[in-house]
């Protein structure tokens, strides 16, 4: 086929098509070549189908019925009023997924967080008891050994690094165990602990154990671990001094305490 | 349209107004009887309520669109078998100069379709009779090119000829305001 019987053949199928007067053989070939088709022609398409719907200006004007425009209202209202009902269906489970999942959301959290505090408050209580029974651990050791027959009080004063300190050490030397008071000492740093030295009779310091605290207080009591040493009869001093963590075999820190047995 | 488009029940409603009597003249010319007229006429502007997001105002005017919409719509019913039963498709008008002169004098509601309506008349009067014949029952009766030429008994690539003259010549005489 030419161009030009190409070109006829658009323009006739093009009139049959704004018309609908094609078979859907035809119909469909000339929406095939309107893809195709040139700017120019789509341009005639347009112009053709203008103009074959204007052929419908033509006709008479007639009045219809004045009930049809109340019933084409009514059919609106009436698709409306299902297009709503149906939206609304739609919406009703989705909001209430939404409102299930937020409300479980809610629950899950303030469960999360309850449980939360109860672990804390938990461990908090448990801490307390903890210390509670290591303070009347500590009292009982205290009263056993006031309940001695003979306890040796050795009463510690403050030295430079802390001149407030003080300290007091209930020793039963018979059943040589004692139990060490420390009041008004700063925390030790991290890396260090107090240690208490026996000195007997002015010979070398004898490690009676470290001690550690986290805060200052006047009531820390300690029980003496390893003060399995037997009183000389002459002279007896205590002292606290600040050593590395874990203690040492001889002295080398600055002294915080001292004090002789009366 | 906007407003159709938006969902505004009351743009329909002024749309109505505007074209109902252009919209069923058609239909009536088309069905021939009133009422199933009156109930194409409902479906077709409950069917623009539907389809009003399918109006692209680049692609023509409101008019046009509403005016396809209901040939169409009335073409099925002519198409459908009770319609065939009936056997109105006997009615055929088969050219535009066979309505009365006179009908022409009725006004439609928008002056500008008015005019625009007389301008397309004088323009199928400058088409020669059997052009305007084959253009009328393809758009009134909804005739295929093969309908046409079986039920006239005029050969098919005439009525094809017949038909592509008649509409470019139509076409171009709208397009130059009918000078030619």
């Amino acid at each position: 086929m030419s161009d030009k019987e190409l070109h006829n053949d658009f323009e006739s199928l093009c009139a049959g098509y704004v018309l609908g007067a094609l078979s859907e053989e035809d119909r469909q070939r000339f929406l095939k070549m309107l893809e195709d088709a040139t700017p120019e022609q789509k341009a005639f398409y347009k112009e053709m189908q203008q103009a074959g719907s204007e052929l419908a200006l033509t006709v008479e004007p007639r009045t219809p019925d004045s009930n049809v425009r109340n019933s084409i209202m009514n059919a609106i209202d009436a698709e409306k009023a299902d297009k709503d009902s149906s939206g609304a269906a739609n919406i009703f489970p989705l909001n209430f997924y939404r409102v299930a999942a937020a409300i479980l959301l809610m629950v899950f959290f303030g469960l999360a967080y309850y449980s939360f505090e109860l672990n804390q408050t938990v461990e908090q209580q448990e801490t307390t008891i903890t210390q509670l029974k290591g303070d009347l651990e500590r009292q009982e050791q205290f009263l056993d050994i006031l309940a001695a027959r003979e306890v040796n009080l050795v009463i510690m004063g403050g030295l430079e690094p802390s001149p407030d300190g003080y300290g007091k050490i209930l020793w039963d030397s018979n059943q040589q165990r004692a139990v060490l008071q420390l009041a008004n000492l700063p925390a030790p740093p991290g890396d260090k602990d107090y240690q208490l030295w026996l000195i007997k009779d002015g010979g070398n310091p004898i490690s009676a154990g470290v001690f550690s605290f986290d805060e200052p207080r006047s009531d820390l009591f300690f029980k003496v671990e390893h003060l399995d040493e037997a009183p000389s009869p002459l002279e007896n001093t205590f002292a606290v001094t600040l050593e590395p963590k874990g203690g040492v075999p001889q002295p080398t820190g600055d002294m915080y305490l001292v004090g002789q047995q009366q | 349209m906007l407003r159709l488009q938006k969902g505004d029940k009351s743009a329909l409603g002024n749309i109505y107004d505007a074209y109902n009597k252009l919209v069923y003249g058609l239909i009536y010319t088309i069905l021939k009887g009133k009422e199933e007229s009156e109930d194409c006429l409902q479906e077709v502007f409950v069917q623009l309520w539907e389809k009003a997001d399918q109006f692209d105002p680049s692609k023509g005017n409101l008019y046009s669109f509403l005016l396809t919409m209901a040939r169409n719509k009335a073409i099925d019913v002519t198409r459908s078998r009770d319609y065939k039963d009936s056997k109105k498709e006997d009615h055929i008008i088969n050219d535009f100069t066979l309505t009365p002169e006179s009908k022409y004098n009725n006004p439609h509601e928008d002056l500008e379709l008015n005019e625009r309506a007389g301008m397309v008349r004088q323009a199928l009067k400058r088409l020669s009779e059997k052009e305007r014949e084959v253009l009328h029952v393809a758009y009134f009766n909804g005739m295929t090119q093969s309908e046409i030429s079986t039920k006239f008994e005029i050969p098919l690539g005439t009525v094809k000829y017949r038909m592509r003259q008649g509409m470019i010549k139509l076409k171009d005489l709208l397009a130059s305001g009918i000078n030619e």
